[in-house]
């Protein structure tokens, strides 16, 4: 279906694929890539269903798709679509079943030379206190009231509870909570599904993961967020859990019946949706948001449980054991911002599915040391590669709706990754680069092999060549804790 | 293999979640082969002994939507009971199931699936066979 022909060449970094490609779209696809990424972005279905975004209604200006770009369902993963508010749609697909998946990057001043020696102990803590993989429960068992405060209050209910500071909160998107959740509009099963789960990693491509600051690109931008070379950072990457999976579940299905109510012609009914301001849509947001609130709480507490496993291996053997938040960030999640399309301000909706905010100076929700360089991005790389923390830039609000890539991007099927890689190799060959690995399941470990992905380091120097990120910092692996 | 009049599933490839391919001669048929193929998917191996039943009710748009809505309850089960089902018997129409489930304990599951999509979902029916892709979320 694509060929190199189709797109229309803006810059090195910069493709369009015009409005005029498909009748059914109602905006162009705007794509950051290189070439060579471009190319290798043709071999799977992850442009058409850009194409098939750029038909949802009330879309407001191009579909962007990031480096990181990779095939999903419905839109792809790396998506970013802004909507108008309110007549536009919001798609619950659009924002993907673990709702507010994000990351959280803690630093330190602990200097590898002087933790090296703990290391293994330090992975061990990690992995015994922070409960991960599938069907484990959370450290605490919550009543149905208390998870509906969870809902509403998102990171600080936990901080309210000791579990962190409220310099944690003004350093996390939204401070830690959305307004409008509303779990009125979340289902009973969901609840439940959540009740056990808050505290906890999960499965799949979620992971805790200790690096060193291997090397500093933008100094100022770096001691702002306490990033020091040869000093340890934590990461954390997990979302909502089953309460988002059961509500995005719950949302597709019956929003099947609300295209219908409403006459849309969708190319996917993964791409089902409603308009924000219909009853439909209003109650997916208010749930949506509960979603998000609890990922919020989640990875709050659990930087909670691993500031107590470094407390617990270093205090007394190292000078300074704590852990500093950076900055938490979702991305998979839609929020209502005001952006400028064909020299308008406009209030949309922008659906971030596998994409990142990435504000640039001086916007409104920073916290005040950020006002001048910008919101710091966390840039996860595949396991055992480097991973980047880059800062929001002024063209990011201009070409991409403030937003830039989440990651590496899949360029292997898990099928495959499992068919030509061994889990025990794999965690015997990261253990001989010094990374200490704890998983609990080999062949998980080996779906999420690091050939599987794209080379982080070249989607990173892409959205840093277009401008829509900086690079601030890269971060190497010590230790992997997967579930 | 898919050949006329038989059942089956199979793993079809998909970057970055799970897909599968179910067929059957008849609606009862497809999903039986749906819900296997997902377990298969799951890895899941259930504990030998005792089974306990569970009756399911359910009613939707359209049979593609029963389809998810039918496999989205045995993730439910799966999650939150940590039972694994197999139907005992069906009853449906275009827009509703009601099915008789006999349901394990599952004594080890290899991976999770967090939900099953809709991602271009169309029951195919090609000379009388019953053919279905699904994505899963993983």
């Amino acid at each position: 279906m694509f060929t190199l022909k189709v797109f229309r060449k803006i810059s090195d970094y910069e493709w369009e694929i015009p409005r005029t490609f498909r009748a059914d779209m109602r905006v162009a696809v705007r794509i950051f890539m290189t070439r060579q990424l471009l190319e290798a972005s043709l071999d799977d279905l992850s442009l058409e269903q850009a194409v098939n975004v750029a038909t949802l209604p009330g879309v407001a200006g191009p579909v962007v798709v990031m480096p990181d770009m990779h095939q999903g369902y419905g839109f792809p993963i790396g998506g970013v679509a802004a909507t108008e508010f309110p007549q536009g749609v919001i798609s619950p697909g659009g924002i993907g079943y673990d709702i507010n998946c994000g990351v959280r990057l803690l630093s330190s001043s602990i200097r590898l030379d002087d933790a090296r020696p703990f290391l293994s102990d330090l992975a061990a803590a990690l992995n015994a206190n922070c409960p991960s993989g599938m069907g484990k429960a959370g450290p605490i068992g919550l009543k149905k009231g208390e998870l509906e405060a969870v809902c509403r209050q998102g990171a600080e209910w936990a901080v309210k509870k000791g579990m962190g500071s409220l310099d944690d909160l003004r350093r996390t998107e939204e401070n830690g909570c959305i307004d409008g959740a509303d779990p009125r509009w979340v289902s009973e099963r969901a609840m439940e599904r959540g009740l056990n789960q808050l505290g906890t990693l999960g499965s799949g491509n979620h992971f805790m993961e200790v690096d060193v600051v291997d090397d500093i690109f933008d100094e100022t931008a770096a001691q702002a967020m306490g990033l020091v070379k040869g000093c340890l950072v934590l990461q954390l990457h997990c979302g909502s859990r089953g309460l988002g999976h059961q509500i995005c579940s719950d949302y597709v299905q019956s929003f099947q019946a609300a295209v219908r109510r409403f006459d849309f012609q969708l190319p996917d009914r993964e791409l089902v949706c409603a308009p924000l301001d219909s009853q439909e849509g209003q109650r997916y947001l208010a749930a949506m948001r509960s979603a998000a609130n609890f990922a919020f709480c989640n990875r709050q507490i659990l930087a909670h449980m691993a500031r107590q496993a470094f407390e617990q291996v270093l205090a007394g053997k190292v000078q300074k054991f704590q852990l500093r938040q950076v900055y938490d960030i979702a991305h998979n999640i839609a929020k209502i911002e005001t952006h400028v399309i064909d020299g308008r301000r406009v209030k949309v909706c922008v659906h971030r599915k596998g994409a990142t905010r990435a504000f640039g100076p001086g916007l409104a929700g920073l916290p005040e040391e950020y006002q001048s360089i910008g919101q710091p991005v966390l840039v996860p790389g595949s396991m055992g590669t480097s991973s980047w923390v880059l800062a929001g830039t002024h063209v990011s609000m201009e070409r991409s709706y403030g937003s830039t890539c989440h990651g590496a991007g899949r360029v292997m099927s898990r099928s495959k990754a499992k068919r030509e890689v061994r889990g025990d190799r794999l965690r015997d060959g990261l253990e001989k680069q010094g990374i200490h690995v704890r998983a609990g399941s080999l062949s998980g470990l080996a779906e999420e092999a690091p050939q599987a992905y794209k080379d982080v380091d070249d989607v990173v120097e892409t959205v840093a060549g277009a401008g829509i990120a900086r690079k601030v910092a890269q971060l190497r692996p010590v230790i992997v804790v997967k579930g | 293999m898919k050949k006329q009049n038989s059942s089956g599933f199979r793993e079809i490839e998909h970057k970055a979640d799970r897909a599968i391919e179910a067929w059957a001669p008849d609606l009862q048929g497809l999903f039986v082969q749906a819900a296997a193929g997902m377990h298969t998917l799951m890895g899941i191996e259930m504990l030998p002994g005792p089974m306990v039943t569970h009756q399911l009710l359910l009613e939707a748009l359209d049979r593609e939507s029963l389809l998810v809505s039918f496999l989205s309850e045995l993730l439910y089960l799966i999650e939150t009971r940590s039972l694994a089902c197999e139907v005992a018997d069906f009853q449906f129409s275009e827009t509703a199931l009601r099915a008789h489930l006999v349901a394990k304990p599952i004594l080890k599951m290899q991976r999770q699936i967090k939900a099953v999509t809709f991602h271009n979902l169309e029951i195919k029916n090609e000379s009388g066979l019953l053919s279905v892709t699904l994505i899963f979320d993983v």
